[in-house]
């Protein structure tokens, strides 16, 4: 029972600090590898290659060695929004070509709405797994290393790749510091009678008390924001158009057979 | 010598309008030598933090100018140069993190200063290494503790290697064990040739630097060394200081101990006692403090543990299975190292967090039942947040302090919400017309923190919870702000305070809680526990002032009726002061 964990909630910063065969492979390819597959979760029509791509994402989980359950848990929350996106498939798919099993005026219920609902319901499963797992092997940092490697060729079409690469990393760093900043507000309402998190009341009346907490929340950020500006410029941030970094990426085989794996799996997903 | 910063001259204007009678900083010539351990010092709100801004070179003055390296600030063309020379640490420690793991952070500046990678690895390592942060170098900076997050900010300005660093309050949050690591960490990094300019609102540390700049309303008042401002009493009254320590007890001890010259530093008070010819002093009468307190407890805490992010994989112990029962008309106070529990366990006396395992009882309230009426316990007891200012939420002081008292609905006996508000404001020593419809942007960080009590007070709670509640705050405010406390204390108000000034939990409170590690050490009367060195060394702490000059006294043969734990009990003890 808490009331103000806000961060318990939060989809981020639940990287799992492992040592596991994917935690060793080169940031990039850990990246490419989730692209890719979440790529083919998405743009599968097929069944069976959901299916597959169920039990890939067993594996995978088995080779990060993150407990499953603790994958499962995170999806919980979204299972309502689930269902209901399945139910309105159900409701409004206009097809009917195969047989018909209930009808009740306008609302029909036939196989192909089953099939449909179905193939959602495990796309979204599919899809959310990956993304979980994704989080737990893919830290912040892991990721704006990759991805400076990776669109690093875009610089030669004047974009600029740093500056998108830090805003990115700021981002990340940014909504661990709003959540805290929104548990800070509302503790202090709440220890001065405001009513937070006393009423197990109706999701407007839950609403209700969010909306005092988001001009504080926006001006404190914008402060904050103000402050991290400075301290980068004191850092000497932006001095020189390109920065040098930390980490060295050397690709070895293990990795380029990774990348061939998952863009195997992900095209099993596809076409089976 | 060429100076490393020089200014012959700048203004600069803290609105927008850059009239004569603008609230500004005014400095006429001022040069930093390279190698030169500078404490700058002055109430809240003299300029400290934009004068610091300054001559980092992140403000550019409107008029004059500020030379780096004899190079202009103002010209982008010596900006590579001057970030390289100055490193600068901000006075929030977590807004100036920029990256999403403590090793990233700490490579950010080197890798803006385009270094090649084994260099930037080494300069992290080292950064790391020397502020003691290598076993959480991969650790996102949301999840480290306050001190541990302080001394990332400094990690990553070291990173940079700087010439000069300059400290923005940078150990304010910090426990006095903490503080003083990190203080001799820059002095060690001064003794290697860096000039140091650091602001503080300790007096010990700012008498430890070889020269002191003193700001008092954007004026540079004072530049000299520090034993010269500190002797003269009503220049130091008049910027908002107070003496040190040790001078601050010699001046006392005088009339006794006719010590040969009155040192600045409590150190060198407690080695002058130890070597000093005393004149031989026994006979002391003195008056016992009373210990009897009433059998009924006004807070009874049992079995209490809390682990923040319960059931993630990133949950830590915060609160370790925590037993006390705190007697009616006592007052207690929190000590601890940053990152203790004590603000955890401060948030589980009204309720804000509840008991995931143990029994809280405060006043008549059980805070393990299932639904709690916020809206009465919170006119039972208040919790003042530490840092309160950065949390907020209203535009107006006004609003601000009848946030609590709007949600209660109508208030007892046909009171006003205006009465009620001036009531409090009148408590915490706020004049309701001037302060009002202030800003609270306006505000000094010593009316900041008043605004802050006043707006908790305005509830008229039974009993005040106070999370370091002096941090960040000028000698003058801080002394200021106890007064009122004790004020409170007289009209029936428990307290309940946590800090890291062992001075102000001793005149406060009765009773102690010494917490270390999540884990309640000791519990038990202040008398005892600060006289027990063991205890406080295993808690990183040590006694308050009064105590360790009462030890040295006792050590030296003279029998004192108790030990003193203030300066108005040693005042008592020695019978000094009243004839």
């Amino acid at each position: 029972m808490n009331d103000f964990e806000l961060m318990r909630s939060l989809p981020t910063g639940q990287y799992l600090p492992l040592d596991s065969p994917i935690h060793r492979l080169d940031p990039r390819i850990r990246l490419l590898c989730s692209l890719c597959l979440i790529s083919a979760a998405i743009f599968s029509t097929q069944l069976w290659g959901l299916v597959a791509g169920f039990f890939i994402l067993l594996l995978g989980f088995k080779l990060a060695r993150v407990p499953f359950a603790l994958g499962l848990k995170s999806l919980l929350v979204s299972i309502p929004f689930i269902l209901l996106l399945a139910l309105m498939q159900i409701v409004f798919n206009p097809y009917v070509d195969r047989g018909i099993l209930f009808s009740l005026g306008p609302l029909v219920l036939s196989w192909t709405d089953l099939y449909i609902a179905g193939l959602l319901i495990l796309r979204f499963v599919v899809l959310m797994m990956l993304l979980n797992l994704t989080s737990f092997v893919l830290s912040a940092s892991d990721i704006t290393v990759a991805l400076q490697s990776l669109l690093s060729p875009l610089a030669a079409l004047r974009i600029p790749v740093n500056d998108l690469i830090q805003i990115i990393q700021v981002t990340l760093r940014y909504l661990p510091l709003l959540t805290q900043t929104a548990e800070r507000i509302a503790r202090a309402q709440a220890s001065r009678g405001a009513a937070w998190g006393a009423s197990q009341g109706s999701l407007i009346q839950r609403a209700r008390q969010i909306i005092p907490l988001l001009i504080p929340l926006l001006t404190i950020s914008l402060r904050r924001a103000e402050n991290l500006a400075l301290a980068m410029d004191a850092r000497a941030y932006g001095i020189h158009p390109q920065r040098t970094c930390r980490k060295v990426l050397t690709l070895k085989i293990k990795d380029a057979a990774a990348l061939v794996l998952s863009i195997a799996a992900s095209l099993a997903i596809l076409i089976l | 010598m060429k100076p490393i910063i020089s200014i012959p001259r700048l203004t600069y204007f803290l609105d927008d309008r850059h009239e004569p009678d603008s609230r500004r900083i005014d400095i006429e010539s001022l040069d930093i030598f390279p190698g030169e351990w500078i404490a700058v010092v002055g109430a809240n709100g003299a300029g400290k933090s934009t004068f610091a801004r300054l001559i980092s070179g992140l403000l550019l003055p409107h008029t004059g100018q500020v030379l780096v390296n004899s190079c202009d600030t103002r010209l982008k063309a010596h900006h590579a140069q001057l970030r390289e020379t100055i490193g600068m640490i901000f006075q929030f420690p977590e807004d100036q993190i920029v990256a999403s793991t403590v090793e990233e952070d700490a490579a950010f500046g080197p890798e803006n200063l385009r270094l090649p990678q084994p260099e930037i690895m080494r300069r992290v390592d080292a950064a790391l290494d020397q502020t003691g942060l290598s076993e959480f170098r991969n650790k996102p900076p949301h999840l480290l503790s306050g001190g541990q997050v302080q001394r990332l900010a400094i990690a990553s300005t070291l990173a940079m290697q700087p010439r000069c660093l300059i400290c923005d309050e940078a150990t304010t949050m910090l426990d006095p064990f903490t503080r003083r690591q990190v203080f001799s960490l820059f002095k060690e990094l001064n003794r290697q040739g860096m000039a140091v300019v650091f602001i503080t609102h300790f007096m010990e540390e700012a008498a430890q630097a070889s020269r002191v700049l003193a700001l008092r309303d954007g004026r540079l008042t004072y530049d000299g060394p520090p034993a010269e401002l500190f002797r003269n009493e009503t220049l130091t009254q008049s910027l908002g200081l107070e003496p040190p320590e040790g001078l601050k007890y010699a001046r006392l001890l005088q009339p006794l101990l006719r010590l040969p010259a009155q040192p600045l530093l409590l150190d060198d008070l407690l080695n002058a006692i130890e070597t000093a010819s005393l004149p031989a002093r026994t006979a002391f009468s003195g008056s016992q403090a009373p210990t009897g307190y009433p059998t009924d407890a006004i807070v009874q805490v049992k079995n209490l543990s809390h682990t923040y992010l319960q059931g993630t994989p990133l949950s830590s112990l915060a609160l370790e299975n925590i037993s006390l029962t705190l007697p009616r008309g006592a007052s207690l106070g929190l000590a601890g190292a940053t990152g203790s529990g004590k603000s955890t366990f401060l948030q589980h006396l009204n309720g804000i967090l509840r008991p995931q395992s143990g029994q809280v009882q405060v006043g008549s309230f059980n805070f393990s039942a299932s639904k709690l009426d916020r809206k009465t316990i919170c006119q039972f007891v208040g919790l003042v947040f530490q840092n309160p200012e950065a949390q907020f939420f209203e535009h107006f002081t006004g609003d601000e302090i009848a946030f609590g008292p709007r949600q209660i609905g109508p208030l007892p006996n046909g009171e006003t919400l205006k009465e009620r508000v001036k009531w409090a404001m009148a408590l915490c020593g706020l004049d309701f017309a001037t302060y009002k419809d202030r800003p609270l942007v306006y505000l000094s960080g010593g009316e900041r923190r008043k605004v802050a009590l006043a707006s908790t007070l305005a509830l008229k709670p039974r009993m005040l919870l106070l999370d370091e509640p002096t941090a960040g705050l000028d000698p003058q405010s801080r002394l200021d702000l106890l007064q009122h406390f004790h004020a409170l204390q007289e009209n029936g108000i428990t307290l309940i305070l946590s800090s890291h000034h062992m001075e102000d939990l001793a005149s406060l409170a009765s009773h102690m809680a010494v917490f270390n590690r999540g884990r309640l050490e000791r519990f038990g009367l202040a008398q005892s526990i600060f006289s027990d060195l063991p205890l406080l060394e295993t808690a990183h702490l040590e006694p308050p002032p009064a105590t360790r000059i009462s030890l040295a006294l006792q050590r030296r043969g003279w029998d004192l009726p108790q030990i003193a734990l203030t300066y108005a009990g040693l005042e008592q003890a020695l019978e000094v002061g009243h004839e």
